[in-house]
């Protein structure tokens, strides 16, 4: 990327003649990438260049919906065809076109606000073509106004404007009727600002690479995409809706064409709510987007996405559900005609669907062409003949692809041990057999290709001879072992796998260690799953953090004037206990406190007179746990500073105190005071 | 268990001794004699005793083999951001961070006062600055960099992109001093010279006031978030490091009268573990505390030879701690050893510093960024070996005195005494 951005800006201080093929090969690798072709468009433009200019619209204008390449466009149909006789009827095509494609973005004020003004500014003669110029612009307002966009209100009050100056009484007429779905788009128009901030929309395509921010522009892309499924316009509308997720998938494919979730979850849409159109009956509509939703697939594989397999299947189903078998055809064959792809996967495919569609007639043609492809491999050999085991029933022609695939991939130890499951699950323990010994002693397998097929005669010997050819099939394997020097005396462990079934062994993980057996399959030691293997980086954060334990600290209540001994740490008292702050937060402040006064010596006597039930409530709701903790910070300050015990009864609850000592003035205060005002 | 934890220390100063005898053989070997004999005398050993050999070398090789193989351990912090600065497994890595002479003002924000405070969410998409004239905004960082773009302000002149401020808050009646982003909500802390610590709840539009306070006694100078967000850790003018419980409001604090600072504290900082704390104070230490226990576990003396320290940060793998001073010095400290690494100096030269200035790392803690008062540049210096890097005019008419590094993208905010906080960003260049 780094060096694209060097040759282009080097490429735009040369001439256009000398920097054109750089431009060229730009605009082939970044196809979707709306600012470079713009870039290519002003050079060619700056040189007027004009045919030149006018085929390289032609290339990109349809597929690139990118709002500053558009607006470019416009600009140029404006200066070039002034001359022109039929100027007007060209711009205002152009505007239509313009508007038509790419009217839904959110940046597309400048186009609409021009159109207008163009329509506006046609100069008529008569009443009627007076009219006729009339509806024109109000159609084009009445269309700007409710789409989603910046600078919407401008738009909204230019409307308004023009139809005050027609008529004042339409205007007022049309503002009602009109106004509602304005505000509804002002909104979304709001949203949609919201939803795409951060989005950077000329980010140039290039294959995925997982860098985070990467992953956070893809994330903005699928949000906004889905805020615009969720019909934030709420319209009835289904088309309108559909056509603005349409807008939305493309624009992100401009961005993102090397995703192929992002061209397949697009096509995905645009065929549900084909089905959707045509469950409402709608079936024009609903055949508009079904044809779209091939196109879609269509571009995706004939573009940056050329080798992906799974746009093609998906392109292939989507074909078949629409009965379009022809269509089918011609995309697998297009896909194993590629010279440089291992087509055995598509062949499969290709299979599957003829049995589906056409019969396993069909299936055998197309197995034959895969036979005569020279790069296909063992798999297609193995599909074939399950499939016409499991669809026709016939055991022989199955046997028969078998042995013509055995003769083409001889060495191939995976394909012979489908065979062999083939064999021994048809019950043919002889023919079984007879073909282990046949591959085994060929001698055409690589001796570490054989050991799982000894392996496996091993084990099917297990399950069906007797004991005698049990240990013959054993030494014998132990001879190709011995040869590739391993297990060298290990005798035990060559017993473990006569014994052994799937994942059950006869002995102990720890002892199977001790004896040293592996699973000579696959060539490692045997893992136990109860010891946990080596923790990844992920597993290994423990995603909790070192929390204080407060018990260790002790209660602080920071006080601006400190006296000395109060607390042991400097600046600060103890907090009033839990129970007694909540109290006091519910209490109103003492200075509210007017009376009326209470005869202390009667209260504590009916304190002292009160039987206290043994157990006492919660005090409230947010826990006990502070009390623990405050006993708990307690007792360490008891074994820090001994000497505190006097000071802890200094708590703001003691307030009261004082306030008995002022009791007779505060009383006497007030009521001169309400005598004095009495006197006035 | 004591008695192989003291083998394992002989083992450790034997193993120190031999790499020493390797290096003066290799110096003897290379042809270096004298000095190898300067070394030797240093290290105690004698210079005759130790034969000429290339056997650092050939361990050197063998070990540089396998070096890629040991795993680095990253806590999580580092998973999310990338590894950060860590001295033990790179002396000189390759950065693609930029310099910090490479940023560009992207957007500059006034207050009615000055400004000395700013904070930058976890996920770097959102800014607070907070100012002398008791207000607080909240930017949008996506919208200052809309707002800047050249290419879209050129081409969409129309557009409308949404005003970088998003909220306002008015709740403190003095300076704000510090900004605290709150790890998991929505939430945004303030403390404040009016001895309150304030929460404001900021995914509401209309809210302007705090829906919690923290009434402290003191100025709150700075103040540490947990990583949990349950805990808060204050320093004020006070000489006490406080930590508050956010939801219960309850404030505790180590109880030994002795471990704490003597003068009041200018910084306050948690590890991204939390396992540690760390504090500076005007009386020139600074401290380390345990995030558990709450007791200091660590004094740095007179870090900056008895000059007032004026902050403190953690690296992001908790092994480091930038400090600055009065004096124009930017030290990074190891905690496993307890001494001083590196020394950043060369800032303060053309006049002396007055009011207290922070340091800070980069996004890929590559860079060490102070700025200058005398001159208000940015003075930046490579952290792993202090080089000094090009300079960066901060365009502040007053001090700079405070600034702070976005933890994920090479963009960082000042804050300065002439009531502006500028907004800096290194844009990808396509």
């Amino acid at each position: 990327m780094e060096s694209w951005s060097l040759i282009i800006r080097d490429a735009q201080n040369r001439s256009i003649d000398t920097a054109r093929p750089i431009f060229e090969r730009l605009v082939t690798t970044f196809p979707t990438t709306g600012k470079f072709w713009k870039m290519f468009i002003e050079q060619e433009m700056r040189s007027y260049n004009f045919e030149k200019v006018e085929k390289l619209f032609q290339r990109c204008l349809t597929k690139v919906l990118n709002i500053d390449l558009w607006r470019l466009y416009v600009t140029y149909v404006k200066e070039t065809k002034s001359s022109l006789p039929t100027y007007r009827e060209k711009l205002s095509q152009a505007y239509e076109f313009a508007i038509d494609k790419i009217g839904m973005d959110y940046n597309s004020y400048t186009l609409w606000n021009d159109y207008a003004n163009l329509l506006k500014n046609v100069e008529v003669v008569g009443s009627y073509a007076e009219n006729q110029k009339i509806m024109a612009v109000r159609k084009v307002y009445q269309r700007g106004i409710v789409t989603p966009m910046a600078n919407i209100e401008q738009l909204w009050r230019d409307y308004l404007e023009f139809e005050k100056n027609i008529n004042p009484i339409i205007a007022e007429k049309m503002n009602i009727e009109r106004g509602r779905d304005y505000m509804n788009a002002r909104r979304v128009g709001k949203e949609l600002e919201a939803e795409t901030r951060g989005l950077n929309r000329h980010l140039p395509s290039i294959p995925p690479s997982a860098l985070p921010e990467e992953t956070k522009q893809v994330e903005i892309w699928k949000r906004y995409i889905r805020w615009e499924k969720d019909n934030p316009l709420r319209t009835d509308d289904q088309t309108l809706v559909t056509k603005r997720v349409r807008f939305a998938y493309e624009q992100c494919l401009l961005c993102l064409s090397h995703h192929p979730d992002i061209w397949y979850e697009g096509a995905l849409f645009l065929q549900e709510s084909s089905k959707l159109l045509s469950e409402k009956g709608d079936v024009n509509a609903s055949k508009i987007f079904s044809e779209e939703a091939a196109q879609i697939y269509e571009r995706a594989i004939s573009g940056p996405l050329r080798k992906n397999q799974l746009l093609f299947f998906a392109y292939a189903d989507f074909e078949e559900s629409r009965l379009r078998y022809q269509e089918v055809h011609k995309i697998y064959q297009r896909y194993i005609e590629m010279e440089d792809v291992d087509p055995t996967l598509a062949y499969l495919q290709y299979m599957k669907f003829a049995r589906r569609a056409e019969g396993i007639k069909s299936t055998r043609e197309v197995f034959k062409k895969a036979r005569e492809d020279i790069r296909t491999q063992f798999h297609v050999y193995v599909g074939a003949a399950l499939m016409e085991y499991y669809c026709t029933k016939n055991k022989d022609i199955a046997f028969r692809i078998f042995e013509l695939g055995l003769k083409k991939f001889p060495d191939n130890a995976d394909y012979i041990m489908a065979y062999v499951d083939y064999l021994s699950h048809l019950n043919e323990d002889n023919n079984t057999r007879v073909l282990f010994e046949r591959v085994l002693t060929s001698g055409q397998l690589k001796n570490e290709d054989t050991v799982g097929l000894w392996n496996r005669f091993l084990e099917f010997e297990c399950n069906v001879g007797d004991l005698a050819s049990i240990v013959k099939v054993e030494k014998r394997r132990a001879h190709v072992l011995q040869k590739l020097q391993e297990f060298e005396g290990k005798d035990t462990a060559q017993l473990v796998d006569r014994y052994k079934f799937m994942d059950l062994y006869p002995c102990t993980p720890a002892e199977l260690k001790a004896i040293g057996y592996r699973d000579i399959s696959t060539h490692t030691m045997i893992t136990n799953p109860n010891i946990p293997r080596g923790l990844s980086i992920h597993e290994a954060q423990e995603p909790t953090y070192a929390r204080p334990d407060f018990s260790q600290m002790i209660p602080f209540k920071p006080k601006a004037k400190y006296i000395p001994g109060e607390h042991p740490v400097k600046g600060g008292a103890f907090p009033p206990p839990p129970a007694v702050a909540n109290l006091l937060s519910l209490l109103p402040p003492p200075s509210y406190f007017r009376g009326p006064f209470v005869k202390l010596e009667a209260l504590v006597d009916l304190f002292m007179r009160l039987n206290l039930p043994e157990q006492g409530g919660q005090w409230s709701t947010s826990g006990s746990h502070d009390v623990r903790l405050f006993e708990l910070s307690k007792s360490v300050h008891w074994v820090v500073d001994p000497s505190g015990d006097r000071k802890r009864k200094v708590i703001p609850g003691d307030d009261s105190d004082d306030e008995d000592g002022n009791k007779p003035v505060l009383t006497s205060d007030i009521y001169r005071a309400r005598q004095q005002k009495k006197m006035k | 268990m004591k008695e192989e934890e003291k083998k394992e220390e002989r083992n450790k100063v034997k193993q120190r001794e031999l790499m020493y005898k390797l290096i003066i053989s290799q110096l003897f070997y290379d042809g270096h004699q004298t000095f190898a004999q300067e070394l030797a005398a240093v290290v105690e050993q004698e210079a005759s005793a130790v034969a000429p050999s290339d056997r650092l070398m050939n361990v050197l090789n063998i070990g540089l083999q396998h070096e890629h193989e040991m795993e680095r351990p990253l806590n999580r912090l580092e998973y999310t951001l990338g590894p950060g600065l860590d001295l033990e497994y790179e002396t000189e890595p390759q950065t693609s961070a930029p310099e910090p002479a490479m940023y560009e003002t992207a957007y500059v924000t006034s207050h009615k006062d000055k400004c000395r405070a700013a904070a930058f969410s976890l996920d770097g998409n959102l800014v607070a600055t907070g100012s002398v004239d008791a207000s607080i905004k909240i930017l949008d960082v996506d919208r200052m960099l809309a707002k800047s773009d050249p290419d879209a302000v050129e081409l969409h002149p129309d557009a409308v992109v949404g005003h970088p401020v998003i909220r306002t808050l008015y709740d403190h009646l003095d300076e704000i001093t510090c900004l605290e982003f709150h790890p998991r909500e929505q939430v945004l802390i303030s403390g404040s010279r009016d001895t309150n610590v304030k929460m404001f709840d900021f995914s509401k539009t209309s809210a302007k006031k705090a829906f919690k306070t923290l009434t402290d006694a003191e100025q709150v100078t700075s103040m540490s978030i947990h990583p949990s967000g349950d805990f808060l850790a204050v320093a004020t003018e006070g000489v006490v490091v406080r930590f508050y419980d956010i939801n219960s409001g309850q404030c505790y604090v180590c109880p030994y009268p002795r471990e704490h600072h003597t003068g009041p504290l200018t910084a306050v900082r948690y590890s991204a573990d939390a396992r540690v704390c760390t504090s500076a104070s005007k009386d020139g230490d600074i401290k380390v505390w345990d995030g558990v226990s709450g007791r200091c576990v660590q004094t740095f003396p007179k870090c900056h030879d008895g000059a007032e320290v004026c902050s403190v940060l953690f690296s992001r793998n908790g092994k480091y701690i930038l400090s600055s001073g009065l004096d124009s010095v930017v030290k990074l400290w190891e905690l496993s050893t307890g001494r001083c690494l590196i020394a950043y100096t060369g800032a303060g030269s053309v006049g002396r510093q007055e009011h207290s200035a922070h340091a800070m790392f980069n996004h890929t803690e590559d860079f060490v960024m102070f700025p200058d008062e005398a001159t208000t540049s940015l003075c930046a210096w490579d952290a792993r070996n202090a080089q000094r890097k090009n300079l960066l005019s901060l365009g502040h008419n007053g001090p700079v005195r405070h600034m702070v590094h976005s933890p994920c993208s090479p963009a960082f905010i000042t804050c300065s005494d002439d009531y502006r906080a500028r907004f800096w960003y290194r844009r990808n260049v396509h």
